[in-house]
């Protein structure tokens, strides 16, 4: 069972989002004056911030998928150079997208993008999910890299 | 470059890093060298989740998470047994029938292996079949998982491509059919020559109560099917109504889950989805770079010096394929190979929707096939095999899905026919 609170956040945000999307299909059916593109829009920006905020719980379940032929072929030194040397890259990958993505947000702010819903939602809100996420999948590489420094030789793998 | 970029791609997936990162990492990189700002970069895949049909992804996965966990394998198969258990080797010919049923809602060749090895493998061995054959038909007839629609990987290959999802699904129809007759076919053979038990034919009342029971997942796919081609419902609200049908059935009818039970239940599904989605996303950063670099076009232009026909680039592409099944997952190879692949189609006049199926078919084989097979693994994992016993076990079943493979690619009928007579 998954117990990460990025996942079960995640669980949560995107069940929310199913509710909703299944609530709007409904009104549509029966042609209530409530349904609309804003139900699609949220449940888009609901389902993008699930599984985003779940990604970062990948990171520290080792669910994200990966090729770890070379690696059981290899000795324990070498597996752990490669542990180090992968965390040192997906920190890196995510502490830049992070960054990149916190500027998509300010440049969304000062130019007060909305959403084409009637809500009118600033798209801020949703490109938000991106910095966040890779600021939390940076941050469980970083505990990754404790965890690492910490093990033992022989338990690295 | 494109070598360069190969070669940087492979280190990275040999250290270990996840897909997502490697080929992200990758991608970002040659888009940073090739003078594309960063936030553009961000801007671009936070822009490819904004879609309706991403949506559709995780209430797929939620769907197959819940048909695994919550009892309604065991109802399928009993239905399949009703119907095929008399017949020499009838429970292994159940698990064809009750995998056509289970992958017609759950979308995942994993997902609908583990749901039927759980029960199937410990009852065919109970019943004297041979643990490597048993391992070998549940392995094997879950890859119907990713052919019968609705496919997860169908659904990732129309994102990319652009092209309809609802035709893709239906291209998967006729050749998802075929694979279950040829391993029926197989297996049927097997059974008379190794003089497998069949059970007894069931009570009129017992073959009813049976049919009854499995009534409730039976609709799950009606459902779905009905609402996407009936024009009620798109696919994203189609997978969403699977999600809360599947959730319901589980929870009130089955009993397989408890409500305590759905938020952990639905963690795992969200961390699925969010492993396929941020390599998708990765994908679509490595496809915005090739076509930024006009990769593609350069090398329509190099194999267009070799004077290639259509199906000796097929047979290479399914080759390539083929090798990279071996040491890659299957979703990173449609992720990898469909960007580059794809502009070459029109200069060869090879259909995307034929293609797509050629794909499926290939990465159904790759997850059969060492070292990384998934499925193989996912085999392994629950029946306490070792791999190589369930490597021995999919072995007849790897030859057959490579006829089926020769189908496909040789036959653009039998993946079109069908989605080309609906949308007449």
């Amino acid at each position: 069972m998954s117990k990460t609170v990025e996942s079960l956040f995640g669980a949560a945000i995107i069940l929310a989002a199913l509710l909703l999307f299944l609530g709007g299909m409904l009104l549509r059916w029966i042609g209530s004056p409530y349904a609309g593109g804003w139900v699609e829009e949220i449940t888009i920006y609901l389902v993008a911030w699930g599984m985003l905020l779940s990604a970062a719980s990948g990171v520290a379940t080792n669910d994200h998928v990966r090729a770890d032929f070379f690696l059981r072929l290899i000795g324990p030194k070498a597996h752990r150079i490669a542990d180090f040397l992968a965390a040192a890259a997906g920190l890196l990958f995510c502490t830049a997208m992070a960054w990149f993505g916190w500027e998509v947000v300010q440049f969304s702010l000062q130019w007060d993008e909305r959403g084409p819903s009637i809500l009118q939602v600033p798209t801020a809100y949703y490109y938000a999910a991106l910095p966040v996420s890779m600021a939390l999948c940076g941050l469980r590489y970083i505990l990754k890299f404790i965890e690492l420094l910490r093990a033992p030789l022989e338990t690295s793998q | 470059m494109i070598g360069f970029a190969f070669l940087g791609l492979l280190v990275l997936l040999l250290i270990g890093l996840p897909i997502f990162a490697a080929l992200g990492g990758l991608s970002m990189s040659l888009l940073l060298m090739h003078g594309t700002p960063g936030v553009s970069i961000a801007q671009v895949s936070i822009d490819k989740l904004n879609g309706a049909t991403i949506v559709a992804i995780p209430f797929f996965v939620i769907a197959a998470q819940f048909m695994e966990r919550g009892g309604i394998a065991k109802a399928l198969i009993d239905m399949s047994e009703a119907w095929l258990g008399w017949l020499r080797g009838g429970l292994a010919l159940t698990c064809v029938g009750a995998t056509c049923v289970f992958a017609a809602v759950s979308g995942s060749s994993v997902a609908t292996a583990l749901a039927m090895a759980t029960i199937l493998v410990p009852a065919m061995v109970q019943r004297g079949y041979d643990r490597p054959f048993a391992l070998g038909v549940v392995g094997s007839s879950g890859t119907l998982g990713i052919l019968i629609p609705p496919s997860i990987i169908l659904i990732i290959y129309g994102l990319i491509a652009e092209v309809s999802i609802p035709r893709l699904f239906l291209a998967g129809v006729v050749p998802g059919l075929i694979q279950a007759l040829l391993f029926a076919a197989f297996i049927l053979i097997y059974a008379y020559r190794k003089n497998l038990p069949k059970a007894p034919a069931q009570s009129v009342n017992g073959f009813a109560m049976a049919n009854l029971r499995a009534l409730p997942a039976v609709t799950i796919p009606v459902v779905i099917f009905v609402g996407i081609y009936g024009g009620y419902a798109t696919i994203a609200e189609a997978a969403g109504l699977a999600a809360l049908l599947s959730i319901l059935v589980s929870l009130f009818v089955y009993r397989g889950c408890t409500l305590v039970e759905i938020l952990p239940i639905t963690a795992i599904a969200v961390r699925k989805s969010a492993a396929i989605i941020m390599i998708v996303l990765a994908a679509l950063l490595f496809s915005h770079w090739l076509t930024e670099t006009r990769v593609p076009v350069h090398i329509v232009e190099a194999i267009s010096e070799y004077d290639l026909q259509a199906w000796q680039f097929l047979v290479i592409i399914c080759v390539i394929m083929l090798l990279l099944g071996t040491v890659l997952e299957g979703l990173s190879i449609v992720l990898i190979i469909v960007p580059i692949v794809l502009p070459l189609l029109g200069y060869f006049d090879i259909n995307p929707i034929q293609f797509a199926i050629i794909v499926v078919v290939s990465i159904e084989i790759a997850m059969l096939t060492p070292p990384i097979g998934l499925n193989l693994f996912v085999l392994a994992g629950v029946s306490k095999a070792p791999v190589t016993e369930v490597i021995r076990g999919v072995l007849p079943f790897l030859l057959l899905m490579v006829v089926l493979l020769g189908v496909v690619t040789f036959f653009p009928a039998v993946s079109l026919a069908l989605p080309d007579w609906v949308y007449r």
